[in-house]
Protein backbone atom coordinates (compact mmCIF):
# COMPACT_ATOMS: atom_id res chain seq x y z
CA UNK A 1 0.00 0.00 0.00
CA UNK A 2 1.14 3.71 -0.59
CA UNK A 3 2.44 5.26 2.26
CA UNK A 4 0.04 8.74 2.67
CA UNK A 5 1.55 11.76 3.74
CA UNK A 6 0.72 13.07 7.20
CA UNK A 7 -1.38 16.07 6.15
CA UNK A 8 -3.54 13.58 4.01
CA UNK A 9 -3.69 11.54 7.47
CA UNK A 10 -4.75 14.43 9.59
CA UNK A 11 -7.18 14.92 6.96
CA UNK A 12 -8.69 11.64 6.69
CA UNK A 13 -9.00 11.26 10.20
CA UNK A 14 -10.87 14.15 10.29
CA UNK A 15 -13.15 13.65 7.55
CA UNK A 16 -13.98 10.39 9.33
CA UNK A 17 -14.56 12.00 12.15
CA UNK A 18 -16.70 15.05 10.57
CA UNK A 19 -17.82 14.38 7.17
CA UNK A 20 -21.45 15.40 7.28
CA UNK A 21 -24.04 13.76 4.73
CA UNK A 22 -23.52 15.66 1.46
CA UNK A 23 -25.04 12.90 -1.30
CA UNK A 24 -26.27 9.57 -0.85
CA UNK A 25 -23.54 7.86 -1.89
CA UNK A 26 -19.83 8.23 -4.06
CA UNK A 27 -20.05 8.14 -7.36
CA UNK A 28 -16.26 7.47 -7.33
CA UNK A 29 -16.72 4.27 -5.91
CA UNK A 30 -19.54 3.15 -8.22
CA UNK A 31 -18.09 4.50 -11.51
CA UNK A 32 -14.49 4.38 -13.14
CA UNK A 33 -12.38 7.04 -13.62
CA UNK A 34 -10.52 6.06 -16.19
CA UNK A 35 -13.48 4.95 -18.21
CA UNK A 36 -14.90 8.11 -19.49
CA UNK A 37 -17.52 8.10 -21.98
CA UNK A 38 -19.71 10.30 -24.03
CA UNK A 39 -23.39 9.26 -25.35
CA UNK A 40 -25.36 10.64 -28.13
CA UNK A 41 -29.05 8.59 -27.21
CA UNK A 42 -32.52 8.14 -27.55
CA UNK A 43 -34.57 8.34 -23.88
CA UNK A 44 -36.58 5.34 -23.61
CA UNK A 45 -38.10 6.14 -20.21
CA UNK A 46 -36.86 7.58 -16.98
CA UNK A 47 -37.00 5.79 -13.16
CA UNK A 48 -37.98 8.85 -10.88
CA UNK A 49 -37.01 6.93 -8.12
CA UNK A 50 -34.64 7.25 -4.95
CA UNK A 51 -31.92 7.50 -4.01
CA UNK A 52 -30.95 8.42 -7.38
CA UNK A 53 -32.70 8.72 -10.52
CA UNK A 54 -32.32 6.48 -13.73
CA UNK A 55 -32.59 7.84 -17.50
CA UNK A 56 -32.54 5.22 -20.12
CA UNK A 57 -31.03 5.84 -23.42
CA UNK A 58 -30.72 3.81 -26.20
CA UNK A 59 -27.50 4.94 -28.26
CA UNK A 60 -26.76 3.71 -31.83
CA UNK A 61 -23.47 2.46 -32.54
CA UNK A 62 -21.39 2.76 -35.75
CA UNK A 63 -21.84 -0.37 -36.45
CA UNK A 64 -26.04 -0.07 -36.16
CA UNK A 65 -26.14 -1.96 -33.07
CA UNK A 66 -28.21 -0.35 -30.19
CA UNK A 67 -27.37 -0.82 -26.84
CA UNK A 68 -29.32 0.42 -23.78
CA UNK A 69 -27.75 2.59 -21.34
CA UNK A 70 -28.73 3.55 -18.00
CA UNK A 71 -27.49 7.17 -16.62
CA UNK A 72 -27.42 7.99 -12.77
CA UNK A 73 -29.11 11.26 -11.42
CA UNK A 74 -29.26 12.81 -8.53
CA UNK A 75 -32.34 12.90 -6.05
CA UNK A 76 -35.85 13.07 -7.98
CA UNK A 77 -37.30 15.37 -4.21
CA UNK A 78 -35.32 18.54 -5.51
CA UNK A 79 -36.75 17.91 -9.22
CA UNK A 80 -40.14 18.02 -8.31
CA UNK A 81 -39.47 20.93 -6.25
CA UNK A 82 -37.85 22.87 -8.88
CA UNK A 83 -41.15 22.00 -11.15
CA UNK A 84 -40.31 19.08 -13.29
CA UNK A 85 -42.32 16.28 -13.53
CA UNK A 86 -42.54 12.82 -15.18
CA UNK A 87 -42.91 14.56 -18.43
CA UNK A 88 -40.59 16.93 -18.39
CA UNK A 89 -38.43 14.17 -20.20
CA UNK A 90 -40.25 11.94 -22.50
CA UNK A 91 -39.28 9.05 -24.42
CA UNK A 92 -37.54 10.22 -28.13
CA UNK A 93 -35.88 12.97 -26.52
CA UNK A 94 -32.37 12.81 -27.80
CA UNK A 95 -29.50 13.81 -24.97
CA UNK A 96 -25.70 13.63 -24.75
CA UNK A 97 -24.50 12.58 -21.60
CA UNK A 98 -20.91 12.86 -20.34
CA UNK A 99 -19.85 10.61 -17.70
CA UNK A 100 -17.69 7.59 -16.53
CA UNK A 101 -18.83 4.09 -17.12
CA UNK A 102 -19.28 1.60 -14.24
CA UNK A 103 -16.52 -0.75 -12.49
CA UNK A 104 -18.19 -3.17 -13.13
CA UNK A 105 -18.23 -2.95 -17.18
CA UNK A 106 -21.97 -2.58 -17.68
CA UNK A 107 -23.59 -0.45 -19.68
CA UNK A 108 -24.38 2.55 -16.70
CA UNK A 109 -22.67 5.68 -16.13
CA UNK A 110 -23.06 8.73 -14.01
CA UNK A 111 -24.69 11.69 -15.93
CA UNK A 112 -21.70 14.63 -14.98
CA UNK A 113 -23.59 16.71 -17.32
CA UNK A 114 -26.39 16.21 -19.61
CA UNK A 115 -27.39 18.22 -21.67
CA UNK A 116 -29.33 18.25 -25.19
CA UNK A 117 -27.76 18.09 -28.78
CA UNK A 118 -27.78 21.83 -29.01
CA UNK A 119 -25.83 22.48 -26.18
CA UNK A 120 -28.14 23.67 -23.79
CA UNK A 121 -28.25 21.77 -20.34
CA UNK A 122 -30.91 18.97 -19.72
CA UNK A 123 -34.29 20.54 -17.84
CA UNK A 124 -32.64 23.75 -17.23
CA UNK A 125 -32.38 24.34 -20.61
CA UNK A 126 -35.77 23.38 -23.44
CA UNK A 127 -35.68 19.47 -23.84
CA UNK A 128 -38.22 19.95 -26.53
CA UNK A 129 -40.98 18.67 -24.63
CA UNK A 130 -41.67 22.66 -23.07
CA UNK A 131 -40.17 21.43 -19.95
CA UNK A 132 -37.83 24.31 -18.66
CA UNK A 133 -40.36 26.60 -19.77
CA UNK A 134 -42.69 24.92 -17.61
CA UNK A 135 -40.73 25.91 -14.54
CA UNK A 136 -42.82 27.43 -12.37
CA UNK A 137 -42.49 30.90 -11.37
CA UNK A 138 -43.24 30.31 -7.58
CA UNK B 1 -8.31 0.74 -7.73
CA UNK B 2 -6.29 1.46 -4.07
CA UNK B 3 -3.68 3.63 -5.74
CA UNK B 4 -7.01 5.47 -7.20
CA UNK B 5 -9.18 5.93 -4.22
CA UNK B 6 -5.91 6.73 -2.18
CA UNK B 7 -5.55 9.45 -4.65
CA UNK B 8 -9.06 10.55 -3.63
CA UNK B 9 -8.64 10.41 -0.55
CA UNK B 10 -5.58 12.67 -0.27
CA UNK B 11 -7.41 14.85 -2.35
CA UNK B 12 -10.35 15.33 -0.30
CA UNK B 13 -7.95 15.07 2.87
CA UNK B 14 -6.16 17.44 1.70
CA UNK B 15 -9.14 20.19 1.32
CA UNK B 16 -9.87 19.10 5.01
CA UNK B 17 -7.02 19.49 6.06
CA UNK B 18 -6.74 23.25 4.42
CA UNK B 19 -10.19 23.89 6.14
CA UNK B 20 -8.62 22.26 9.21
CA UNK B 21 -5.98 24.61 9.07
CA UNK B 22 -8.01 27.30 9.32
CA UNK B 23 -9.06 27.25 12.67
CA UNK B 24 -8.54 30.19 14.53
CA UNK B 25 -9.78 30.73 17.87
CA UNK B 26 -11.80 34.17 18.93
CA UNK B 27 -12.76 36.17 21.72
CA UNK B 28 -15.65 34.55 23.30
CA UNK B 29 -18.54 36.52 22.05
CA UNK B 30 -22.54 35.52 23.27
CA UNK B 31 -24.61 35.46 20.65
CA UNK B 32 -28.00 36.95 20.65
CA UNK B 33 -30.78 33.44 20.64
CA UNK B 34 -32.47 34.57 18.15
CA UNK B 35 -30.42 35.93 15.41
CA UNK B 36 -31.98 37.61 12.40
CA UNK B 37 -32.15 35.56 9.99
CA UNK B 38 -32.90 36.60 6.19
CA UNK B 39 -35.41 35.18 4.63
CA UNK B 40 -35.89 34.32 0.84
CA UNK B 41 -38.82 34.20 -1.94
CA UNK B 42 -40.03 30.89 -2.63
CA UNK B 43 -37.63 29.51 -5.85
CA UNK B 44 -34.75 32.42 -5.31
CA UNK B 45 -31.56 31.11 -5.98
CA UNK B 46 -28.60 32.31 -3.57
CA UNK B 47 -27.88 34.75 -6.07
CA UNK B 48 -30.75 36.82 -6.99
CA UNK B 49 -32.00 36.86 -3.08
CA UNK B 50 -33.65 39.82 -2.52
CA UNK B 51 -30.95 41.75 0.30
CA UNK B 52 -33.88 43.82 1.61
CA UNK B 53 -33.62 42.73 4.92
CA UNK B 54 -37.36 41.76 7.04
CA UNK B 55 -37.32 43.12 10.31
CA UNK B 56 -37.07 39.69 11.80
CA UNK B 57 -35.39 39.89 15.09
CA UNK B 58 -38.24 42.61 16.17
CA UNK B 59 -41.11 39.90 15.02
CA UNK B 60 -39.33 37.12 16.44
CA UNK B 61 -39.44 39.13 19.75
CA UNK B 62 -43.52 39.80 19.58
CA UNK B 63 -44.43 36.73 17.98
CA UNK B 64 -46.37 34.30 20.17
CA UNK B 65 -46.99 30.46 18.84
CA UNK B 66 -50.52 29.46 18.30
CA UNK B 67 -51.76 26.39 20.19
CA UNK B 68 -52.60 23.52 19.59
CA UNK B 69 -56.00 21.85 20.73
CA UNK B 70 -54.42 20.04 23.85
CA UNK B 71 -52.85 23.88 24.77
CA UNK B 72 -49.17 22.74 23.34
CA UNK B 73 -47.27 25.38 21.76
CA UNK B 74 -47.64 24.92 18.10
CA UNK B 75 -44.66 23.42 15.98
CA UNK B 76 -46.62 21.64 13.56
CA UNK B 77 -46.07 21.87 9.82
CA UNK B 78 -43.04 21.10 6.84
CA UNK B 79 -40.06 23.00 7.77
CA UNK B 80 -36.85 23.13 5.64
CA UNK B 81 -32.88 23.41 5.99
CA UNK B 82 -31.57 24.83 2.55
CA UNK B 83 -29.28 27.57 4.43
CA UNK B 84 -25.59 27.91 3.05
CA UNK B 85 -24.62 28.84 6.10
CA UNK B 86 -21.59 26.18 7.22
CA UNK B 87 -21.51 24.24 9.82
CA UNK B 88 -18.01 25.27 11.21
CA UNK B 89 -16.62 29.40 10.78
CA UNK B 90 -14.58 29.16 8.26
CA UNK B 91 -11.44 31.26 8.41
CA UNK B 92 -12.46 33.77 6.45
CA UNK B 93 -14.88 34.51 9.17
CA UNK B 94 -12.73 34.17 11.97
CA UNK B 95 -13.79 36.47 14.89
CA UNK B 96 -17.04 37.38 12.99
CA UNK B 97 -20.10 35.91 13.80
CA UNK B 98 -22.75 37.68 11.67
CA UNK B 99 -22.23 39.71 8.41
CA UNK B 100 -23.18 42.92 7.65
CA UNK B 101 -25.84 43.87 4.55
CA UNK B 102 -23.04 44.79 2.60
CA UNK B 103 -21.18 41.46 3.30
CA UNK B 104 -24.56 39.66 2.71
CA UNK B 105 -24.98 41.01 -0.85
CA UNK B 106 -21.02 40.67 -1.81
CA UNK B 107 -21.73 36.49 -0.73
CA UNK B 108 -25.27 36.43 -2.84
CA UNK B 109 -23.34 37.36 -5.94
CA UNK B 110 -20.00 35.07 -5.00
CA UNK B 111 -22.52 32.18 -4.32
CA UNK B 112 -24.14 32.95 -7.56
CA UNK B 113 -21.14 32.93 -9.47
CA UNK B 114 -19.33 30.11 -7.85
CA UNK B 115 -22.36 27.54 -9.02
CA UNK B 116 -24.38 26.92 -12.54
CA UNK B 117 -27.37 24.58 -13.07
CA UNK B 118 -24.77 23.06 -15.87
CA UNK B 119 -22.21 22.63 -13.61
CA UNK B 120 -21.03 19.63 -11.17
CA UNK B 121 -23.52 19.13 -8.17
CA UNK B 122 -22.18 21.30 -5.14
CA UNK B 123 -23.26 19.86 -2.15
CA UNK B 124 -23.31 21.36 1.45
CA UNK B 125 -20.86 23.51 2.79
CA UNK B 126 -18.29 23.26 -0.19
CA UNK B 127 -20.92 26.30 -2.00
CA UNK B 128 -20.63 29.02 0.58
CA UNK B 129 -16.84 27.89 0.93
CA UNK B 130 -16.50 28.22 -2.79
CA UNK B 131 -18.23 31.55 -2.84
CA UNK B 132 -15.94 33.05 0.29
CA UNK B 133 -12.88 32.21 -1.66
CA UNK B 134 -14.48 33.68 -4.80
CA UNK B 135 -13.83 30.42 -6.96
CA UNK B 136 -16.10 27.63 -8.60
CA UNK B 137 -18.02 25.16 -6.58
CA UNK B 138 -15.69 22.38 -6.36
CA UNK B 139 -17.28 18.58 -6.64
CA UNK B 140 -16.91 16.11 -4.16
CA UNK B 141 -15.62 13.34 -6.75
CA UNK B 142 -12.81 15.25 -8.53
CA UNK B 143 -12.13 11.96 -10.09
CA UNK B 144 -15.56 11.34 -11.73
CA UNK B 145 -17.86 14.00 -10.99
CA UNK B 146 -21.62 13.87 -9.71
CA UNK B 147 -24.39 15.20 -11.93
CA UNK B 148 -25.66 18.54 -12.94
CA UNK B 149 -26.21 21.09 -10.21
CA UNK B 150 -29.78 21.17 -11.14
CA UNK B 151 -30.45 18.17 -9.47
CA UNK B 152 -30.41 20.18 -6.38
CA UNK B 153 -32.38 22.58 -4.80
CA UNK B 154 -31.58 26.51 -4.29
CA UNK B 155 -29.76 27.53 -1.15
CA UNK B 156 -30.35 30.46 1.35
CA UNK B 157 -28.67 32.34 2.38
CA UNK B 158 -28.47 34.46 5.79
CA UNK B 159 -26.38 36.49 7.73
CA UNK B 160 -24.72 34.12 10.34
CA UNK B 161 -21.10 32.49 9.05
CA UNK B 162 -21.63 29.11 11.24
CA UNK B 163 -24.27 26.63 12.43
CA UNK B 164 -22.25 26.57 15.51
CA UNK B 165 -23.31 28.75 17.98
CA UNK B 166 -20.70 27.31 21.01
CA UNK B 167 -18.11 27.13 21.30
CA UNK B 168 -17.89 30.79 20.30
CA UNK B 169 -15.59 30.36 17.73
CA UNK B 170 -17.86 28.57 15.43
CA UNK B 171 -15.79 25.59 15.39
CA UNK B 172 -15.92 21.97 16.54
CA UNK B 173 -14.45 21.32 19.54
CA UNK B 174 -11.07 19.43 20.05
CA UNK B 175 -11.23 15.32 19.07
CA UNK B 176 -10.00 14.13 22.56
CA UNK B 177 -7.03 11.25 22.10
CA UNK B 178 -8.93 8.43 22.21
CA UNK B 179 -11.55 9.49 19.13
CA UNK B 180 -8.55 10.68 17.38
CA UNK B 181 -7.35 7.17 17.32
CA UNK B 182 -10.39 5.43 16.62
CA UNK B 183 -11.38 8.11 13.93
CA UNK B 184 -7.75 6.55 12.27
CA UNK B 185 -8.57 3.18 13.00
CA UNK B 186 -11.69 3.52 11.27
CA UNK B 187 -10.23 5.45 7.99
CA UNK B 188 -7.15 2.80 7.78
CA UNK B 189 -9.91 0.12 7.88
CA UNK B 190 -11.91 1.53 5.22
CA UNK B 191 -8.96 2.19 3.03
CA UNK B 192 -8.40 -1.94 3.77
CA UNK B 193 -11.86 -2.97 3.12
CA UNK B 194 -13.69 -0.17 0.86
CA UNK B 195 -16.15 -2.33 -0.33
CA UNK B 196 -15.73 -5.99 0.49
CA UNK B 197 -19.09 -6.26 1.59
CA UNK B 198 -22.04 -3.56 2.09
CA UNK B 199 -20.84 -3.37 5.61
CA UNK B 200 -18.24 -1.86 4.60
CA UNK B 201 -20.08 1.29 3.17
CA UNK B 202 -21.78 4.18 5.73
CA UNK B 203 -25.05 3.85 6.82
CA UNK B 204 -27.18 6.07 4.74
CA UNK B 205 -25.39 4.95 1.57
CA UNK B 206 -26.96 1.54 3.11
CA UNK B 207 -30.00 2.78 3.24
CA UNK B 208 -30.34 2.06 7.08
CA UNK B 209 -30.53 5.64 8.55
CA UNK B 210 -29.09 8.89 8.06
CA UNK B 211 -29.50 9.59 11.81
CA UNK B 212 -29.85 11.81 14.10
CA UNK B 213 -29.62 15.31 15.04
CA UNK B 214 -28.57 16.65 11.26
CA UNK B 215 -26.98 19.35 9.77
CA UNK B 216 -26.98 18.44 6.23
CA UNK B 217 -28.38 21.41 4.23
CA UNK B 218 -30.10 21.07 0.57
CA UNK B 219 -30.07 17.31 0.24
CA UNK B 220 -33.72 16.34 1.27
CA UNK B 221 -33.30 18.47 4.25
CA UNK B 222 -37.22 18.52 5.01
CA UNK B 223 -38.94 18.16 8.28
CA UNK B 224 -42.63 17.44 9.54
CA UNK B 225 -43.47 18.04 12.90
CA UNK B 226 -46.69 16.34 14.21
CA UNK B 227 -48.28 17.08 17.83
CA UNK B 228 -50.48 15.13 19.37
CA UNK B 229 -51.34 14.92 23.25
CA UNK B 230 -48.39 13.24 24.72
CA UNK B 231 -46.47 12.66 21.44
CA UNK B 232 -44.57 14.91 18.66
CA UNK B 233 -43.24 13.30 15.52
CA UNK B 234 -40.62 14.57 13.68
CA UNK B 235 -40.63 12.84 9.98
CA UNK B 236 -37.59 13.58 8.12
CA UNK B 237 -37.50 13.04 4.19
CA UNK B 238 -34.25 11.98 3.78
CA UNK B 239 -34.46 8.13 4.82
CA UNK B 240 -37.97 8.92 5.74
CA UNK B 241 -36.84 8.45 9.41
CA UNK B 242 -39.74 9.17 11.68
CA UNK B 243 -39.00 10.29 15.36
CA UNK B 244 -42.15 9.55 17.60
CA UNK B 245 -41.15 11.21 21.06
CA UNK B 246 -43.11 11.05 24.01
CA UNK B 247 -43.46 14.44 25.84
CA UNK B 248 -44.72 13.16 29.09
CA UNK B 249 -42.73 12.71 32.42
CA UNK B 250 -41.69 8.86 31.61
CA UNK B 251 -37.97 7.48 32.37
CA UNK B 252 -35.49 6.55 29.34
CA UNK B 253 -35.53 2.80 28.50
CA UNK B 254 -32.90 0.30 29.71
CA UNK B 255 -29.17 1.02 29.10
CA UNK B 256 -28.97 -2.13 26.82
CA UNK B 257 -31.42 -0.99 24.83
CA UNK B 258 -29.67 1.03 21.92
CA UNK B 259 -31.54 2.52 18.66
CA UNK B 260 -30.00 4.21 15.48
CA UNK B 261 -32.19 7.23 16.01
CA UNK B 262 -31.90 6.92 20.09
CA UNK B 263 -34.12 6.98 23.13
CA UNK B 264 -35.79 10.00 23.43
CA UNK B 265 -38.15 11.97 26.02
CA UNK B 266 -39.80 15.58 25.38
CA UNK B 267 -40.54 17.85 27.79
CA UNK B 268 -41.98 21.82 27.41
CA UNK B 269 -39.71 24.84 28.96
CA UNK B 270 -42.26 28.27 28.28
CA UNK B 271 -42.95 27.66 24.46
CA UNK B 272 -39.96 25.79 23.85
CA UNK B 273 -39.75 22.03 23.16
CA UNK B 274 -36.95 20.34 24.88
CA UNK B 275 -35.94 16.75 23.69
CA UNK B 276 -33.01 14.77 25.70
CA UNK B 277 -31.86 11.84 23.64
CA UNK B 278 -29.80 9.01 24.67
CA UNK B 279 -29.30 5.25 24.13
CA UNK B 280 -27.86 5.65 20.86
CA UNK B 281 -26.73 2.16 19.11
CA UNK B 282 -23.12 1.66 18.93
CA UNK B 283 -23.37 1.36 15.14
CA UNK B 284 -24.44 4.79 14.84
CA UNK B 285 -22.46 7.50 14.39
CA UNK B 286 -22.98 11.58 14.70
CA UNK B 287 -19.66 13.49 13.93
CA UNK B 288 -17.77 10.20 15.09
CA UNK B 289 -20.29 9.81 18.49
CA UNK B 290 -22.21 7.24 18.76
CA UNK B 291 -23.90 5.03 22.06
CA UNK B 292 -22.10 7.87 24.43
CA UNK B 293 -24.02 10.25 22.60
CA UNK B 294 -25.94 12.75 24.83
CA UNK B 295 -28.16 14.71 22.35
CA UNK B 296 -30.56 18.08 24.04
CA UNK B 297 -32.49 19.35 20.89
CA UNK B 298 -34.41 22.63 21.27
CA UNK B 299 -37.90 23.98 19.25
CA UNK B 300 -38.57 26.92 18.91
CA UNK B 301 -41.23 28.56 16.89
CA UNK B 302 -39.77 32.31 16.70
CA UNK B 303 -41.81 33.46 13.82
CA UNK B 304 -45.07 31.91 11.46
CA UNK B 305 -42.18 30.69 9.07
CA UNK B 306 -38.90 30.32 11.36
CA UNK B 307 -38.23 27.75 13.35
CA UNK B 308 -35.69 28.06 15.45
CA UNK B 309 -33.52 24.49 15.86
CA UNK B 310 -31.02 24.33 18.69
CA UNK B 311 -29.22 20.91 19.93
CA UNK B 312 -26.32 20.61 21.94
CA UNK B 313 -24.22 17.31 21.98
CA UNK B 314 -21.56 15.99 24.26
CA UNK B 315 -19.03 12.84 24.45
CA UNK B 316 -16.50 13.25 26.47
CA UNK B 317 -15.21 10.27 25.08
CA UNK B 318 -15.29 11.74 21.41
CA UNK B 319 -14.64 15.81 22.45
CA UNK B 320 -13.14 17.99 24.80
CA UNK B 321 -16.40 19.84 26.02
CA UNK B 322 -20.07 19.94 24.56
CA UNK B 323 -21.14 22.14 21.65
CA UNK B 324 -24.00 23.82 20.10
CA UNK B 325 -25.36 24.13 16.61
CA UNK B 326 -28.49 26.17 15.94
CA UNK B 327 -30.02 26.24 12.70
CA UNK B 328 -33.28 28.38 11.40
CA UNK B 329 -35.49 26.14 9.99
CA UNK B 330 -37.70 27.75 7.03
CA UNK B 331 -41.90 26.89 7.08
CA UNK B 332 -42.67 25.77 3.91
CA UNK B 333 -45.32 24.95 1.70
CA UNK B 334 -44.20 22.17 0.05
CA UNK B 335 -44.82 18.82 0.48
CA UNK B 336 -42.28 15.67 2.07
CA UNK B 337 -41.73 13.24 -0.35
CA UNK B 338 -41.13 9.81 0.36
CA UNK B 339 -37.39 8.71 0.06
CA UNK B 340 -37.90 5.12 -1.13
CA UNK B 341 -34.22 3.89 -0.38
CA UNK B 342 -33.38 0.58 -0.62
CA UNK B 343 -35.23 -0.70 -3.11
CA UNK B 344 -34.13 1.76 -5.74
CA UNK B 345 -30.00 1.46 -4.11
CA UNK B 346 -28.45 0.15 -7.42
CA UNK B 347 -25.80 2.07 -6.61
CA UNK B 348 -24.81 -0.52 -3.84
CA UNK B 349 -24.99 -3.22 -6.29
CA UNK B 350 -22.62 -1.25 -8.78
CA UNK B 351 -20.27 -0.26 -6.00
CA UNK B 352 -19.77 -4.03 -4.24
CA UNK B 353 -19.91 -5.17 -8.16
CA UNK B 354 -17.71 -2.71 -9.63
CA UNK B 355 -14.49 -3.17 -6.76
CA UNK B 356 -15.25 -7.45 -7.38
CA UNK B 357 -14.49 -6.27 -11.01
CA UNK B 358 -11.37 -4.35 -9.96
CA UNK B 359 -9.79 -6.82 -7.95
CA UNK B 360 -10.26 -9.92 -10.68
CA UNK B 361 -8.82 -7.25 -12.90
CA UNK B 362 -6.07 -6.79 -10.18
CA UNK B 363 -5.40 -10.14 -10.01
CA UNK B 364 -4.92 -11.07 -13.95
CA UNK B 365 -2.07 -8.82 -13.96
CA UNK B 366 1.31 -10.31 -14.22
CA UNK B 367 3.27 -9.87 -11.42
CA UNK B 368 5.53 -7.55 -10.95
CA UNK B 369 9.42 -9.10 -11.40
Amino acid sequence: MRTLPPAAIAGAILLAAAAPTWAHHAFSAEFDANRPVKLQGTVTKMDWVNPHAWIHIDVKKPDGTVEQWMIEGGTPNAMFRRGFTKDSLLPGTQIIVDGFQAKNGTLRANGRDLRLPDGRTLFVGSSGTGAPDERPEK
Amino acid sequence: MASRSLATAASIAALTSVIAAQHVPVAKATPPSNPPALTTPPRAGAGDVSSKRPPAAKAQRSWTPGRTPDGQPDLQGIWSNNTITPLQRPAQWAGKQFLNDEEMAALKKAAAAAVTDDSDAVFGDSLVLAAISNEKGRSFEPSTGNYNNFWLVEREVDNRTSLIVDPADGRIPPLTPEATARAAALAAARRRSPADGAEDRPLGERCLTFGTPRVGAGYNSYYQIVQSPGYVAIVHELGHEVRVIPVEPRSHVGPRLQQWLGDSRGHWEGDTLVIETTNFSPKSSFQGSNANLHLVERFKRVGEKTLNYEFTVSDPTVWTRPWTVMIPLKGTDEKIYEYACHEGNTGMEGILSGHRAEEQAAAAQPARP
